[in-house]
């Protein structure tokens, strides 16, 4: 065959594959836009303070075009509960997982038997051992020294004895809330104060009546919350007394009831983890793992800030603090 | 090819101009049009928000004028008027609050508890009234922070505040009048706004360039994203080009009346292009397409063109190559086809002139032969005819009676009865009667040895060739020498031709001589039969062929040798009936 046939023939096979990628191209741009459906699995699905962490997730779900499912869940009392949902979820066609785990621990042989081959970030907390799943956490161990820090500071105003803290840690099966605990007693050891007692556990429903029993023991002069739900129960057990304690609960809070009482005063500084953007950042780590984008950073620490009553209302912390979506 | 490649390759250009104008056309008409459409979208939206901006003054308005202005408010309440107002706008507004200059509050609906410790003085809103009193502010968006909610619910809220004359215990005095409005209100009128999925998004700032609404805002300030607000603020209305992080934009400001805030419609490139990878898609299929069509399209019609050219241009250099009879083609298209017949007709006409030459040629040749043989030599028959009468008065008739035979024998070989081809046989015949006639003449002056190849002898040769050459040997090469002349006539075949050598020991010929009788239409006229050597040469050419003829060489003093050169052609009727016709173009 001659040479000039032959390269007519490669021409018109060239542009045969150009134009057939080109239609095939046009008639795939109208079923192109593929949606994920991300579910999203945390304990007390519709309590406010979840707020900010669904503006977020929200916020991502539009710019990332994923469909979210927040499952709605009731205060977990047991890691089975959980593994019901996620696995409910997965036979559901769930794309992909954003969970926070109820316990850290041993979670790897769990999931790893549900054969997850999706995509799965875990929020609030990491898993123990670390570095197995992608997280999206607060620095845990920087709260936790910067609450003793904020005690040490009150500790200051007794001279004559140690101050009493009373520790309300959550669940310590949660790594978040044990690496909060363990900074904080490490950051005030050696300080003029006195852990009077220490409430742990899965479910805050009974925190209040623990608190009393303990006071009457060993009565704390401050209670130190390390989560939302353990600060609102703390609140609760003072209200139940009246409005007139000030400055007696250190805390990590992101509700609004927190809020209020560090407007109130009861509250004397406020711990927010920036929970918007934890929820936007979980929905673009799954969406760059859904569609492998770009290579996502496997653990992100999302910013904290300090609050007090004083800067509640500044420009920046208003921002952080409440959620716009009233 | 170069036919269908120039056609491609121009229809190609011409394909890809036109897309690129096209393109271009599109494109610009496109942006064009999105931002025309973003600018009356930005109307749309500034209207709908100064409408909902004008009501709020209106509520601050009659608010003042008609339920506080001609009021002694340490005597009357004006609750009663605020209740209804704030009920009437129950949507668009969070609290109505009435303050001193000193930031105490006088007034409040609905009835809340104020924060302990509630201090405005320090509030931008209350400070901004004191600072301007004759405007109207409108503050950025922020949290109500002035009473308390035992719900724990903090609004959003743009707070609308200015200064106004208060008349407390019959003393007028300045006080601050703020109309909380629900930030829900501007949040929706923008997001309405911001509801496509094209990219392009309205965001809203104040005169300082502070975002007042962004549909990402939180990100903003999470540092997640960036917005261009504070060169922004700077924009006239209008559409301006900017680069922000890298990406080009288009911009589109317009400014809200009375408030000093800007709305801006944002149209990243990529949302041009959005519309465009349809249109891209489509375009290359098109060409692709196109192009695979033209290059087969043109292929054909070079084909059908082309080819048809081509089969006429073989035809052509089959003629050009020496056969003059070639089979020219006639076909393609119109043109082609007439050309084709044309060349046909012409080649025909060609060749029957040519015929016709040749048959002219030869019927002049064959005069001039005839015209010739007709006027042999006089002198020759006079010399022949004395030396009969010689003879005969000798008593010597046996001798007389051999010559007449001999010139009997000429003349009938001579003759022939008109045709030109005879046997080499005859030829030789006709050589030795003339020769026998001539050694009478001379005296056995000269001998002559003639060997000829039987197998020669029943070949075909143009008649009378030899003996012009015997006659040339005669007179050029032994007449005048001193000693015994020997001529020697040898015929012999070689491979597919014949050769026939008139050999003499004469006087020779000078070579440029030799040469010129070749090329020079001597005549021999002083002793001959009056036919040329040339003639000879001229006559088995024409004849047989460019290939034939003679040949001569000769050296002074030692002799000549005249050679004839002939194809090998068997003696019968259908070749002599073919070689007269002038066979040589079998």
């Amino acid at each position: 065959m001659k040479a000039d046939k032959i390269i007519i023939i490669l021409i018109i096979f060239i542009l045969a594959v150009i134009g057939g990628t080109a239609a095939w191209q046009l008639m795939n741009m109208s079923v192109s836009d593929e949606s994920y459906n991300v579910t999203v699995v945390v304990s007390n699905s519709s309590s406010p303070r979840w707020a900010n962490f669904k503006e977020g997730l929200s916020q991502g779900a539009a710019d990332y075009g994923v469909m979210l499912n927040v499952v709605t869940t009731a205060d977990f009392s047991g890691m089975k509960q959980e593994r019901n949902i996620v696995a409910k979820e997965i036979e559901n066609g769930a794309d992909a997982l954003i969970l926070q785990l109820f316990s850290s621990y041993n979670q790897s042989e769990y999931l790893g038997s549900l054969n997850l081959d999706k995509p799965l970030v875990l929020v609030e907390s990491d898993s123990n051992p670390e570095d197995v799943f992608s997280s999206i956490t607060p620095d845990n161990e920087a709260i936790g020294s910067k609450l003793a820090e904020l005690i040490s500071v009150k500790a200051k105003e007794y001279s004559d004895r140690k101050l009493k803290v009373g520790v309300l840690a959550g669940n310590q099966e949660e790594l978040a809330m044990y690496q909060r605990l363990s900074s904080f007693r490490d950051s005030i050891r050696g300080k003029n104060i006195e852990i009077a007692w220490q409430i742990s556990g899965y479910t805050n429903d009974d925190i209040e009546m623990q608190m009393k029993n303990y006071q009457k023991q060993n009565h704390a002069d401050c209670v130190v919350a390390l989560g939302n739900d353990q600060l609102e129960a703390g609140i609760d057990y003072y209200t139940s007394y009246g409005n007139q304690f000030k400055n007696v609960l250190y805390g990590v809070g992101v509700s609004e009831k927190t809020v209020y009482y560090l407007d109130n005063g009861m509250v004397a500084s406020l711990v927010v983890p920036d929970e918007y953007t934890c929820g936007y950042l979980a929905v673009k780590s799954v969406y760059e793992k859904l569609t492998h984008a770009q290579e996502s950073k496997k653990n992100i620490q999302i910013d904290h800030r300090i609050v007090d009553r004083a800067s509640i209302f500044n420009e920046t912390d208003e921002m952080m603090i409440f959620p716009r979506t009233q | 090819m170069t036919i269908s490649l120039t056609f491609t390759a121009i229809a190609i250009a011409m394909i890809f101009a036109l897309f690129i104008t096209m393109y271009q056309l599109f494109v610009h008409r496109d942006q064009n049009t999105k931002i025309t459409s973003a600018g009356q979208m930005l109307d749309q939206t500034a209207l709908n928000l100064e409408d909902y901006l004008r009501n709020m003054r209106r509520i601050s308005d009659a608010i003042y004028y008609s339920a506080i202005k001609d009021k002694d408010m340490s005597e009357d309440s004006v609750v009663g008027d605020m209740d209804l107002l704030y009920e009437a706008n129950i949507d668009s507004l969070l609290s109505i609050a009435v303050f001193t200059k000193n930031g105490e509050l006088l007034s409040a609906v609905p009835n809340s508890t104020a924060k302990n410790e509630l201090d405005v003085r320090n509030q931008e809103w209350f400070k901004e009234a004191l600072d301007e009193v004759e405007n109207l502010h409108f503050s950025k968006p922020h949290i109500e922070n002035l009473f308390d909610d035992p719900a724990y619910r903090y609004k959003w809220t743009i707070s609308l505040s200015r200064a106004i004359e208060i008349t407390r215990n019959k003393t007028p005095e300045v006080g601050v009048l703020l109309v909380d409005m629900n930030y829900s209100g501007v949040e929706e009128i923008l997001a309405k706004a911001n509801g496509g999925n094209s990219g392009e998004y309205i965001y809203l700032i104040d005169g300082d360039g502070n975002i007042i609404y962004h549909p990402r805002q939180r990100l903003i300030s999470s540092g997640l994203a960036e917005e261009n607000n504070k060169v922004a603020a700077a924009y006239f209305d209008g559409d301006h080009t900017e680069v922000f992080n890298g990406e080009k934009r288009v911009v589109v400001s317009k400014s809200v009346s009375y408030t000093g805030w800007k709305l801006v419609n944002v149209i990243p490139d990529s949302s041009f292009r959005l519309g465009i990878r349809g249109l891209q898609l489509y375009a290359i299929l098109t060409i692709s397409v196109g192009i695979a069509a033209i290059i087969l399209l043109n292929l054909f019609l070079s084909y059908v063109i082309a080819h048809p050219i081509k089969r006429l241009n073989d035809s052509v250099k089959e003629w050009e190559n020496g056969n003059m009879n070639p089979k020219i083609y006639v076909g393609g298209t119109i043109e082609v086809e007439h050309l084709g017949r044309t060349l046909s007709r012409t080649v025909r006409q060609i060749r029957q002139l040519m015929d016709r030459i040749v048959v002219e040629q030869e019927e002049k040749r064959k005069s001039e032969l005839d015209a010739l043989q007709s006027q042999i030599n006089p002198h020759f028959l006079y010399n022949t005819l004395e030396s009969i009468i010689w003879m005969i008065e000798g008593e010597r008739y046996s001798d007389a009676v051999s010559m007449v035979s001999e010139l009997s024998s000429l003349f009938r070989i001579s003759l022939s009865k008109g045709k030109t081809i005879i046997s080499i046989e005859d030829e030789i015949k006709h050589a030795r009667n003339y020769m026998n006639i001539q050694k009478i003449r001379y005296k056995n002056s000269f001998t002559v040895d003639f060997d000829i190849q039987d197998e020669i002898l029943k070949c075909c040769t143009v008649k009378l060739i030899v003996q012009p050459l015997l006659e040339n040997a005669i007179y050029y090469g032994v007449e005048g020498m001193d000693g015994e002349g020997e001529i020697t006539v040898k015929g012999y075949r070689k491979d597919d031709d014949i050769y026939i050598d008139v050999i003499d020991n004469g006087i020779g010929i000078p070579e440029e001589t030799a040469q010129s009788l070749l090329t020079e239409d001597n005549h021999i006229h002083k002793h001959g039969s009056g036919v040329g050597i040339i003639n000879v040469h001229n006559r088995i050419k024409l004849r047989f062929g460019e290939e034939y003829g003679l040949e001569i060489e000769s050296e002074p003093d030692e002799g000549s040798m005249f050679r004839i050169h002939l194809p090998y052609i068997p003696f019968d009727q259908e070749n002599q009936d073919l070689y007269e016709k002038g066979g040589r173009r079998k």
